[in-house]
């Protein structure tokens, strides 16, 4: 009997101790959403920060860096990190839904800012656009377009812009084939099935392509914008504007030519067929192999990856290539903010912490707040030497996601080139110079209708059927046709051109 | 051997029945193995050799611990494997107590009320509150940003407690008089005759409830904000990869996994789950069957 009520006694220690760290809990949950009307100008603020995941050092483990920020503006500093892609969309939408939101907010799409800024979950910020215009120095005013929602205001600075990739070619296999860099389609055309069918590698088997892609076994486009590009469709998401109209390019007949010519590579054996599979690392994996003779990637691949080339081939050797030129033009992919940063519409009730995240995203988009949250605090963690970065013995950062605003350029290209060493950074202005050329996306900027997630499935399904040659070409009205009547294509592009002229971004 | 003795006694058609059976049973034991050898292989493989042999390789040639040691030298690998490991103890022992003590009550057929409780359990398993509901549950409770919040919404499991509440009725009725003609109470049945006889049920559902704690991800996401208190899963799956993209569109220059690296964080995060299942076995089998075969 003794030991019956042993059990019991534990049994109950247990529910009790359950019950205990319930309420041990509070403590901690309660710095998140502290909210204290105290009007006192000097008081301490907490400012809290959802933001995406990442793999380097948080702030948090950098203690003076933190430290040296919170002092700065006399805040709390918290950043909470809530998983990235697919998750973070849905945390960040479970936190908005039950009422928990962060002063800041950082968003990785256009999609979701927009939305959460219908729904009032944010501040409209066109007030403060006069103080913070550092934010938007050298964008093009597409882009800050681009930022608005259709009632017209503007919910969120724009983090940073995609790159536009550089297009990488194998100098060594151009010179054992005595050919010269590729400049027009046909010329493309000409060098890659050399690539692939005169043994560039010179070891007598027919094993190399000209070129692959990094379809995941939905898009067509991945890896081969400049392909597409030269067609005038450099993206799957790609829109023109035509008497007035945004019109999608996939479903134009610049697509159509686009494919014929995709169609021929796929045919010849010129374009590695497993494009359409691959991850963006298999392709990466093909070009240092020596599979792949042009490859698109950033600027950095051949310096991050310099190693590895070598120590399969001594002699190979990647050089950027010129923008392919074809009949709609050139180009390599679109230009759109990468990320959004935005402010809880709550905070509307505290214009004293207002005020302080105001000064704090101001002070982020200068010269000194750059440096900081790419270097760390000057004198101590780096120090400048002819404008170019020197690490002290002690270098801090990058603390990434902290918050990067502004016009980050040159921090960006000398960490680059501190990492990866100085032949980067020509190579780096290089591809900034490239992205300012392309076409802003006028569909990364607008609310997608309903239906757009079908329309494309069906159109993507289509659009590697007639890729491979599944599907002849001959289809190709038909096709249209079926997206017209069943899908509601033009439907679609008539709202994106009405959200569209909304915000300003077409006439 | 054993075997090959046996084989002699038995008539031709059955040896070429076992041998088929036996081949067969051994093909599917090697397509089950093949991946796990292939992620081990790949994880001590220099990136080099990979990259060489196109990605596809049964045993490295040459073998290296880079990958290992990049993962155990990062700064929170050693807390988050601590967290992990102390809420799939905590969790587990939890789970355990409260799902004996509700399925114990439930497998008496006299309880008053029983089948609306056992109805109101059944209804759990088909119809859940949703993500936002339990995300507000958790936080009015103050459990955000605690260990608690990775324990306690999931502290009993619906199936598992029909799995042991079908197990304790299976139990002889005449052990449990017995019990109580020899002046034992409701506890003392529950800790003298019932939980000795249930071994195998507790060692099964102990391993569903370790293993569903130990990958803990979603939750860990959604209610801790605070990065010390990571569980192992959500640290992996940071250096991993997802960041790695959005990073790379941002031009900061990240170190990108290795394959390598990669297969050596699923190495790292299955190890302890697969030490336990050699012990656990032979319970585990019998306690599944035990709790199927009457519903």
């Amino acid at each position: 009997m003794k030991k019956t009520y042993g059990l019991m006694l534990l049994t109950s220690v247990l529910l009790f101790s359950t019950v205990l760290a319930a309420c041990g809990g509070n403590k901690t949950s309660k710095n998140e959403n502290s909210e204290t009307a105290d009007d006192d100008q000097s008081r301490k603020v907490a400012v809290t920060y959802y933001r995406i995941s990442q793999s380097q050092k948080t702030i948090e483990e950098l203690s003076e860096f933190k430290q040296f920020l919170e002092d700065k503006f006399n805040v709390d500093w918290v950043t909470i990190p809530l998983g990235t892609g697919a998750q973070y969309t849905q945390t960040i939408n479970t936190r908005f839904a039950s009422g928990d939101i962060a002063d800041i907010v950082m968003y990785q799409d256009a999609l979701q800012y927009k939305t959460h800024a219908q729904q009032g979950y944010l501040l409209p910020l066109d007030e403060y656009l006069d103080e913070l215009k550092d934010v938007y120095t050298g964008l093009p005013d597409e882009l800050i377009q681009a930022s608005r929602i259709s009632d017209g205001h503007v919910y969120g600075l724009p983090m940073r812009q995609l790159v536009a990739t550089t297009v990488w070619i194998r100098q060594d296999w151009l010179d054992a084939l005595h050919l010269s860099a590729p400049k027009t389609v046909d010329e493309l055309y000409e060098v890659a099935k050399a690539f692939a069918l005169n043994d560039p590698d010179g070891n007598g088997k027919q094993d190399t392509f000209g070129l692959s892609g990094w379809g995941q076994g939905q898009d067509v486009f991945n890896g081969l914008g400049y392909v597409y590009g030269a067609f005038g469709i450099p993206e799957l998401y790609s829109m023109y504007v035509e008497n007035g109209n945004a019109k999608f390019g996939i479903t134009s007949s610049r697509m159509k030519e686009a494919l014929t010519f995709i169609n021929r590579l796929v045919k010849e054996k010129i374009l590695d067929p497993e494009f359409f599979l691959n991850k963006v690392t298999d392709t990466d994996q093909k070009a240092i192999q020596g599979i792949i003779g042009i490859h698109q990637r950033q600027y950095a691949f051949e310096a991050q990856n310099r190693a590895k080339i070598r120590e399969i081939n001594p002699n190979a050797k990647w050089v950027p290539l010129e923008p392919i030129t074809g009949p709609y033009g050139s180009g390599t992919g679109l230009l759109k903010n990468a990320a959004y940063i935005s402010l809880s519409a709550k905070l509307k009730d505290d214009p004293v912490k207002l005020a302080r995240i105001i000064e704090m995203i101001k002070w982020f988009s200068t010269e000194e707040g750059i440096f900081y949250a790419n270097f760390g605090i000057q004198g101590k963690h780096f120090t400048l030497e002819n404008g170019k970065v020197k690490p002290t013995d002690t270098p801090g950062g990058p603390l990434y996601y902290t918050l990067f605003l502004g016009q980050q350029a040159e921090a960006f290209k000398q960490s680059a080139m501190l990492a990866l060493g100085d032949d980067v950074g020509p190579l780096y202005d290089r591809e900034q110079a490239l992205l300012r050329k392309q076409p802003v996306s006028i569909y990364d900027a607008v609310v997608p209708p309903a239906g757009t997630a079908d329309l494309f499935k069906f159109v993507n399904e289509n659009l590697a059927a007639f890729a491979f040659g599944d599907k002849p070409l001959t289809e190709w009205d038909n096709f249209i046709k079926e997206a017209e009547s069943r899908f509601n294509l033009r439907g679609i592009e008539n709202d994106i051109t009405n959200q569209a002229k909304a915000i300003g971004l077409i006439q | 051997m054993v075997k090959e003795k046996s084989i002699r006694t038995i008539a031709s058609g059955d040896f070429i029945f076992q041998f088929v059976n036996n081949t067969f049973m051994l093909a599917i034991c090697a397509i089950s193995i093949f991946p796990f050898f292939y992620v081990i292989s790949v994880s001590l493989t220099p990136t080099v050799d990979y990259v060489r042999n196109g990605g596809f390789l049964v045993v490295p040639r040459n073998i290296t611990f880079e990958a290992y040691q990049f993962i155990l030298e990062d700064r929170l690998i050693p807390r988050a494997f601590l967290i992990s490991v102390i809420v799939t103890l905590v969790g587990t022992a939890i789970s355990l107590v409260s799902t004996i003590l509700m399925a114990y009550p439930l497998s008496v057929k006299t309880l008053l009320g029983r089948n609306v409780i056992v109805f109101g359990v059944v209804f759990t398993m088909m119809f859940s509150g949703g993500m936002i509901p339990t995300y507000i549950v958790v936080k009015q409770l103050g459990l955000l940003n605690t260990i608690g919040s990775l324990v306690f919404p999931a502290m009993i499991n619906a199936f598992n407690l029909i799995l042991t509440k079908t197990f304790f009725e299976n139990l002889p009725e005449e052990m449990v008089e017995a019990a109580k003609i020899d002046g034992c109470n409701d506890w003392g049945i529950l800790a003298h005759v019932v939980i000795p006889l249930s071994k195998a049920i507790m060692a099964t559902i102990g391993l569903f409830y370790a293993v569903s704690y130990w990958n803990i991800y979603f939750q860990a996401l959604l209610y801790i904000s605070d990065p010390k208190l990571f569980p192992l899963q959500v640290v992996l799956q940071n250096l991993l990869n997802g960041v790695q993209e959005l990073e790379e569109q941002m031009e900061l220059i990240v170190e990108v996994p290795t394959e390598a690296f990669k297969m050596a964080t699923i190495v790292v995060s299955i190890i302890p789950m697969m030490c336990m299942y050699p012990w656990l076995q032979k319970y585990f089998t019998k306690g599944v069957m035990l709790g199927a075969v009457k519903g």
